[in-house]
């Protein structure tokens, strides 16, 4: 156990620390704020840099969307429904029944689709995303990534994230339909011509409704995908865990997904000017 | 020649101090355990020497670099030389056995062909006995197996140094000593330097040139196996001594 043979250091006791991505020890909610933008910055680094396999792209792609999309199209169906009952209701008994289609349209495409579609994808991708992660965390398997020189942003955050922000923006246009498609077969049954619904929402929706929806949902897909991983990699403790971490993902990207929504809905609206 | 130098290694959690000043020398090609209790430090000491985790002050020399000096990105470059075989494997469960074993050397090597990845996996399996498992999933296998194709996998990328944490834990005495055999035939066949954390006693006795104890964070002994067996310091004997009186 000598150390006379060994080389004189290059560095005399100090030691070059680059501060850990992902400090598991900062559990209150500005330790989660500053790593979540610490792990935002590293991931769009690696995004726009390339630095991530298509193939993990490709794979979590058809994972999440493929698999999300019927229950995003199920609530959003059944809330256009209910929503154009109530607005059909009331609109034919002060006889407006013209307005009925704008009026679902406006709600649906600014906020009822992407806000739907935003909350039905955190339940269930961005839940399986933390409950995935959270598992490789407590099985070593994110130690095996680093132990063979593979950043986790590399495989498992930047892929997530990207193919969160790609799918979510299309299932938001299918929660459109969706929630449009209910509306209709709800106001037709509650006494509203279809010819009138569709006229309505011909007359009144404009295409920066679609667009403010989709602006929307891209942020909030990068909002889940960026939490669910980091909600992930933080886990500890074994099942119990992984269990604690899916369900503080879903109630930290709803509740991130609602305040962000407060804020862009003031902020596109004020963008669009006055109907 | 040395694989491994480490010098005044400290590492601290808050309020607790977990290895104290720990200086030990590995040879090259040589196997060496690290014994000790639970909570002892060995884990700790080794991820530290694999680059897994960073300690509060000291050095780690591995082919006469300082990697806990090092960032991130330079200890990626010398990660590749370094092979860590997990204790429960920590294969890719959504990868099959195959793309376990390539996995490293896929996303380091993106020229590689098809042809030379299959003989890479097809050698690895013949030096672990699990040949035709190349379809086969991580949780179709059985603890022993997995250790194994943990052990191909840590092998994908010719490492000269191979870390084992905990190799043959949980494994039935017949399946032990199959890993143990397993360690000396990859020593004779790549010429690796070996470090195993282990608290089983009769495989480290079996397989290691020599052997470091650790007990509340400082090295007590680090010797040969019969130095070891010989000795008079009263931790080394309490912990090995049942074992040994055993058989």
């Amino acid at each position: 156990m000598s150390d006379q043979t060994l080389p004189q250091p290059k560095t005399a006791k100090k030691i070059k620390r680059t501060p850990p991505v992902h400090p598991v020890e900062s559990e209150s909610i500005l330790g989660f704020l500053w790593d979540a933008i610490k792990l935002s910055g590293e991931t769009i680094s690696t995004i726009v840099r390339g630095k991530f396999a298509l193939h993990d792209l490709v794979v979590q792609m058809a994972s999440i969307g493929v698999d999300g999309s019927w229950i995003v199209i199920a609530i959003a169906m059944s809330t256009g429904a209910v929503f154009a009952l109530y607005t059909a209701t009331f609109a034919l008994s002060f006889g407006f029944a013209e307005a009925v289609g704008g009026t679902i349209a406006y709600a649906e495409l600014n906020e009822l689709g992407p806000v739907l579609g935003g909350i039905a994808f955190a339940a269930r991708s961005g839940a399986a995303i933390a409950a995935e992660i959270g598992t490789m965390v407590v099985t070593e398997q994110v130690d095996a990534l680093k132990a063979m020189a593979v950043p986790p942003v590399r495989y498992l955050v930047a892929p997530r994230v990207l193919a969160a922000v790609i799918i979510l923006p299309f299932l938001t246009v299918l929660a459109d339909i969706a929630g449009l498609f209910g509306g209709y077969l709800s106001a037709t049954a509650s006494g509203v011509p279809g010819g009138t619904y569709l006229a309505s929402i011909y007359k009144y929706a404009r295409a920066s409704d679609l667009t403010n929806g989709l602006i929307k949902s891209l942020v909030f897909a990068f909002l889940i995908g960026i939490i669910a991983c980091l909600q992930g990699l933080k886990t500890k403790q074994g099942a119990t865990g992984v269990g604690r971490s899916t369900t503080r993902s879903v109630v930290l990207c709803v509740i991130s997904m609602v305040i962000a929504d407060l804020f862009l809905a003031f902020i596109l609206k004020q963008q669009g000017g006055a109907r | 020649m040395s694989a491994i130098r480490v010098k005044n290694l400290i590492y601290e959690v808050p309020n607790k101090r977990i290895l104290n000043d720990i200086t030990l020398e590995i040879n090259q090609g040589e196997v060496v355990s690290i014994m000790g209790g639970s909570g002892s430090g060995k884990t700790s000491l080794l991820r530290m020497m694999s680059g897994l985790r960073r300690p509060t002050s000291g050095e780690i020399w591995i082919d006469n670099e300082n990697i806990a000096a090092m960032d991130d990105h330079e200890l990626d470059e010398r990660r590749l030389k370094i092979g860590l075989v997990f204790q429960y494997a920590a294969l890719f469960d959504s990868l099959d056995v195959y793309d376990n074993i390539v996995f490293s050397l896929t996303r380091h090597n993106r020229k590689l062909k098809r042809e030379q990845l299959d003989q890479v996996v097809r050698d690895r399996l013949a030096q672990v006995q699990l040949e035709g498992t190349e379809h086969l999933f991580p949780s179709e296998l059985s603890g022993g197996m997995q250790k194994r194709i943990g052990l191909a996998r840590a092998l994908a990328t010719e490492p000269s140094l191979v870390f084992y944490d905990e190799p043959t834990s949980g494994l039935d005495p017949l399946t032990a000593r199959a890993i143990d055999d397993l360690i000396l035939e990859t020593r004779k066949r790549n010429g690796v330097t070996s470090v195993v954390v282990s608290h089983h006693i009769p495989s480290i006795f079996r397989i290691s040139d020599r052997i470091a104890m650790i007990a509340e964070g400082e090295i007590v002994i680090f010797d040969t196996p019969d130095a070891v067996r010989k000795s008079d310091n009263p931790t080394v004997r309490e912990f090995i001594a049942p074992d040994l009186e055993k058989g």
